[in-house]
């Protein structure tokens, strides 16, 4: 007989909440998914087609965006790079945001539906959503929301199955290390995707993206992901140009974001950037990490944050 | 009609958990009385032991997808949690419930009847556990970090300073040395 019955049942609750499959009252041991009805399962191989064809439709579009979306990763390491020590961390232990009670607005939004309806990983090389650790995290200035989607990493046999398909060598060597990533999500569909946890505590998860407004007015986002204990970061953005092509420092921008739910945000009504370096401040105002290029007089201009 | 299998081991009962929650239900079943005796013998509170316990299945109920069979045993692996919990807790002064409430999982209520049960059926063993600080400092060690806190050979030789088997030497002695004065005892 248990000693805690009460802590048992509670357990056994939370593990179902976590599956995702409640029990249908009556049938205590029996999931829903074993109750669907005929209607459903006759049109599986329909629902099946749709779902393959919005799967490739959406790793093309990541593959696309990822050659035409001018991101920026200063000094980024390799996954193996990892800080050492903090391989075994996780990303709930990393970002306060994930370790916040799931709301329903964390998973009620449009912006996010495709993404937790498809069987299929929808960004490229990676594996499903963890749908209990998406998080709604900050409203965006320019609209809509940052949300933070953490993903499991992929499996050799997914890695096999993909486009392109990879060797068995290839995808046990991509999956040897790999840890659950966190993608960032906003509306318009600028996404970044997928730091681990040592990624994001090494150097964060960075996506910078822009375009041109009706009326041929530029605009440039950028959004960082930061651990926990960062409380504000500054950032120095270098529009066009480089480090070595004798760019004049006074066109460096600087700006100085505070950071909300683990993000930092900084808008701007110019083009950006061809180089991002940014600065990390604990709450006492002491600097944690700087990271990217170190230009060394940098002169401040107006923007945004 | 098919039979639940009896012969089911812990691994698989945790590899399970992330599809079915009786299977963790089950894997509960197998250890609550062992993680209570546990935290009983460290504390010598009974509330404290259950708040722990709860703590400890709520985090390796998050952290089973992360389970590797290779890498151990599963009791290893949830003692592993359970050690570092009870560190944590000595550290902090207070019982830690960030798995619960991320899990969403109720406050435990203990009734008085529940906290008089863990006292009076694990809380066990004190005379053998009085006879066990009789005993050389090496040899209570041992058998404190091998018997009641289920630590692996290799890792107390680490913590201990010298070879594997020299720790199972020294826990087969001990256990041995405390047979005998039991039996004196009796």
């Amino acid at each position: 007989m248990s000693y805690l019955p009460e802590l048992r049942g509670a357990l056994v609750r939370a593990a179902d909440r976590q599956t995702g499959a409640p029990r249908i009252p009556g049938h205590p041991h029996a999931h829903r998914s074993l109750a669907w009805p005929h209607r459903v399962l006759r049109a599986m191989p329909a629902l099946v087609a749709v779902c393959v064809a919005l799967a490739i439709a959406v790793a093309a579009l990541t593959q696309l965006g990822a050659r035409s979306r001018p991101r920026v990763h200063p000094a980024t390491p390799p996954p193996s790079a990892a800080v050492p020590g903090r391989r075994s961390a996780t990303l709930q232990s990393e970002l306060s945001v994930l370790r916040r009670p799931q709301r329903a607005s964390d998973l009620n939004s449009g912006q996010l539906r495709g993404y937790l309806r498809e069987p299929q990983p929808p960004f490229f090389n990676q594996g499903p959503v963890i749908r209990h650790l998406v998080r709604r995290a900050v409203a965006a200035p320019w609209g809509g929301w940052i949300y933070l989607i953490p993903l499991k990493p992929p499996s050799v046999q997914s890695l096999m199955r993909g486009q392109p398909p990879m060797s068995r060598g290839e995808a046990e060597r991509l999956t040897r290390r790999a840890a659950p990533g966190v993608a960032e999500e906003e509306q318009g569909g600028a996404s970044v995707c997928c730091s681990t946890a040592a990624q994001i505590a090494a150097r964060g998860e960075l996506s910078v993206s822009g375009g041109q407004l009706p009326g041929r007015r530029t605009y440039s986002h950028v959004v960082l992901i930061v651990p926990d204990g960062v409380s504000t970061v500054r950032f120095t953005l270098m529009p066009g140009g480089g480090v070595s092509s004798g760019t004049p420092s006074a066109a460096l921008i600087i700006v100085t974001a505070r950071v909300h739910a683990n993000v930092a945000l900084v808008q701007l009504n110019r083009p950006c950037c061809t180089r991002v370096a940014y600065t990390w401040y604990a709450p006492n105002g002491h600097v944690i990490k700087a990271i990217g290029f170190h230009p060394q007089t940098p002169h401040t201009h107006s923007a945004a944050g | 009609m098919a039979h639940p299998r009896t012969d089911i081991t812990d691994e698989e009962l945790l590899g399970r958990a992330g599809a079915d929650g009786e299977a963790f239900g089950r894997f509960y079943d197998r250890f609550e009385s062992q993680l209570l005796g546990f935290f009983y013998r460290a504390t010598r509170r009974a509330d404290v032991a259950a708040d722990l316990t709860a703590e400890v299945f709520a985090s390796a109920l998050q952290s089973a997808p992360g389970f590797d069979p290779g890498r151990g045993s599963a009791r290893a692996w949830l003692f592993g949690i359970a050690r570092h919990e009870l560190a944590d807790t000595w550290r902090r002064g207070r019982v830690e419930d960030r798995a619960r409430r991320e899990l969403e999982i109720e406050a435990l209520v203990l009734s008085d009847a529940s906290l008089a049960r863990i006292e009076d059926e694990l809380g066990g063993g004190g005379d053998a556990l009085e006879l066990l600080r009789e005993l050389p400092d090496e040899q209570r060690l041992a058998i404190e970090g091998r018997v009641l806190d289920d630590r692996g050979y290799d890792e107390l030789a680490a913590s201990l300073q010298c070879s594997p088997s020299v720790v199972r030497q020294r826990v087969s002695r001990g256990l041995r040395s405390l047979r005998a004065r039991l039996e004196q005892s009796t």
